[in-house]
């Protein structure tokens, strides 16, 4: 403790001048002015020691006023610490923000990256509503083609019925030209006269045939080759009738048809 | 190890311990080399911080492949499959845990493994290498479970699509497969050299790179490096890079690429390329960033003041301690050298770890 004291003594005025030897002196003076025994001497050194008193005095409160001052500054300083202090975190605190925020615009660059690079991709594909009218307009054109196809099929279907029944018609009369000649080679000259008429027109077509059969015959194949193109032109695959019978096959050559010979024409004005 | 070992090494894979302060490489010698981050990164680093604190042969051939789990480091080499406790490793006494080796058809040739991979939802590695097919081995257990095959030639690269629970391989024969992980069959082929835009014939087809996050794959090789999206199996973007890439890696908004040519690439999803780092090694083989650690270094600013007896008012001071985010997430890169570059701040190389 008391080496503490010296310490601080010695550090202060260690080499005796100043306030410590100030009061030296005036200790040693006040002994000698009691000791002292003249009155004006003792006065002046009365004097004296009232004036080392006050330069000790005032000395002293300059110390003071400087302790103050230490005092104060030291506030003033501590102050200054804690705020730098307090702005060193809020810095730290902002850098942590900022480090968050750049992460997250990281992760936003990098989300708008991945957005970009599927959209190129993406675009490398035609427009979905341009493909969905493409698509429309086909399947308009779709309708149309199989509205025009239905007419034709039913045109086909016409005509083929029509055919039909001609040479249907055809083949009957063929069959009772047949009948009528056998029962004409086997009956008698007089014939009733039911088959009279059948008969003479019968003969009259037979004899005419004589010269018209191969005119017959190129009519009738004429009418054959126009259902087989008429089937050609309409029904690119083989079509089967409703009624489930099968397209007429080729005519057997009638032998005699003079009325037959109209119809080819008939036929192929209607037909044509 | 003389000077000309060790101008011949080359650093073929790197693995980060569970806490993060550690750093294992291992090279074309069978060694593997641990390194201390937290000492080498300190202020206080000296050139005796950069050389490891441990090397250990650990196999007879290369090692191509280490891999971390939350205890034990993974290495591959010479066909074999050695487990080291991270907790030994980090006191210096390398023993092995376990070895095992999976069947492999033919006893003549050991094929080499050249990658591994957890599968942490079954608790299962995957490992592919030189005889073409992947083997599934259960971690716990060490029973080898099954076997994928369908690649042609020898497999380089796997990657795990952890949220469809997909084993992506990329191999020799041209071909990224995807394989369930549960029904053990090829879901997808991507024959990448297929599509003009990626393919480089001069090259040729191999996929030597492949790492996913789920939604995109990067894959690389042979065919330049190109960005995939997976649902649509439809290249995005293709990188203008020179060279084979050989690792690669998603970070943040980058794509991190490393191949031939002694730079780190940074490219950014939409297709270019950032910039390019200069490293020392003229090749590099491997990329790792240190995820593993989320210490926090503490560092003490202010002062100590005492205050007198005398004046006893001014009050003692206590440290303020502030603390820097995260100083050991490094990246670190190497390659064919005997250096293993560190990166602090992605953009430029801070130092340099030797064998």
């Amino acid at each position: 403790m008391s080496d503490e004291v010296i310490r601080k003594r010695l550090l202060i005025d260690g080499d005796g001048a100043g306030d410590d030897r100030r009061i030296n002196v005036l200790l040693k003076s006040f002994v000698k002015w009691c000791h002292s025994a003249a009155p004006e001497e003792g006065f002046t050194q009365y004097q004296r020691m009232l004036g080392t008193l006050a330069q000790c005095e005032f000395s002293m409160g300059k110390t003071l006023l400087v302790y103050d001052m230490n005092l104060r500054e030291m506030e003033n300083y501590e102050k200054i610490y804690t705020d730098i202090e307090q702005s060193i975190t809020a810095a730290h605190e902002k850098i942590a923000e900022c480090k968050k925020e750049i992460l997250r615009a990281k992760r936003i660059r990098k989300n708008r990256q991945e957005y970009d690079a599927l959209a190129k991709v993406i675009q490398q594909h035609p427009d979905r509503h341009e493909t969905l009218k493409q698509l429309e307009a086909l399947d308009k054109e779709l309708q149309q083609l199989s509205r025009i196809k239905e007419n034709v099929e039913d045109k086909l279907e016409l005509r083929k019925k029509q055919f039909h029944v001609l040479l249907s018609t055809i083949h009957e009369l063929q069959q009772t030209l047949e009948n009528d000649e056998k029962s004409e080679n086997d009956e008698s000259q007089d014939s009733p006269m039911e088959n009279g008429q059948m008969s003479i027109v019968a003969f009259s077509l037979y004899g005419e045939t004589e010269e018209t059969q191969p005119v017959v015959n190129k009519q009738v194949e004429l009418a054959d080759n126009v259902l087989r193109l008429t089937e050609e032109r309409y029904l690119p695959v083989p079509y089967r009738t409703p009624g489930g019978g099968h397209p007429p096959g080729p005519v057997e050559q009638p032998e005699c048809c003079v009325w037959a010979s109209e119809f080819p024409h008939f036929l192929l004005n209607r037909v044509l | 190890m003389g000077p000309v070992e060790l101008l011949h090494m080359s650093v073929f894979s790197q693995s980060f311990s569970p806490c993060g302060r550690f750093l294992a490489a291992s090279n074309n010698y069978g060694e593997i080399a641990v390194f201390s981050l937290s000492s080498s990164l300190s202020p206080e680093a000296t050139g005796i911080n950069q050389k490891p604190i441990l090397t250990f042969t650990a196999h007879e051939g290369p090692i191509f492949a280490l891999l971390s789990t939350d205890a034990h480091l993974l290495s591959a080499g010479n066909g074999e499959i050695s487990a080291w406790s991270w907790a030994e490793l980090a006191k210096r006494n390398p023993k092995a845990v376990w070895i095992r080796r999976p069947q492999y058809k033919s006893s003549l040739e050991i094929p080499e493994i050249n990658d591994m991979i957890v599968n942490c939802r079954d608790n299962s590695l995957a490992v592919g290498g030189g005889d073409n097919n992947i083997h599934i081995m259960d971690l716990e257990t060490g029973v080898f479970k099954s076997v994928l095959q369908g690649h042609t030639d020898y497999i380089h690269c796997l990657s795990m699509r952890e949220r469809e629970g997909e084993l992506l391989s990329g191999g020799e024969d041209g071909a990224v497969r995807i394989w369930d992980c549960r029904t053990g069959q090829s879901v997808h082929r991507l024959e990448v050299y297929k599509y003009e835009e990626c393919a480089r014939p001069q090259y040729g087809k191999w996929i030597s790179c492949l790492t996913t996050d789920s939604d995109w794959m990067l894959c690389g090789g042979g065919p330049s490096l190109s960005l995939w999206h997976l649902r649509s199996l439809s290249p995005t973007s293709i990188f203008p890079l020179s060279g084979c890439q050989r690792q690669a890696m998603f970070y943040q908004d980058l794509i991190l690429s490393v191949g031939e040519g002694h730079f780190l690439s940074h490219c950014l999803l939409g297709g270019d390329v950032k910039s390019l780092i200069p490293c020392s090694p003229p090749s590099l083989n491997t990329v790792a960033l240190n995820t593993n650690s989320t210490e926090h270094r503490v560092s003490v600013t202010g002062h100590v003041s005492q205050g007198t007896p005398e004046a006893g008012r001014m009050p003692g001071r206590a440290a303020t301690r502030l603390s820097l985010a995260s100083f050991l997430q490094v990246l670190t890169v190497g390659g064919s050298s005997d250096q293993i570059d560190v990166f602090t701040n992605l953009s430029y190389k801070a130092f340099s770890l030797s064998f």
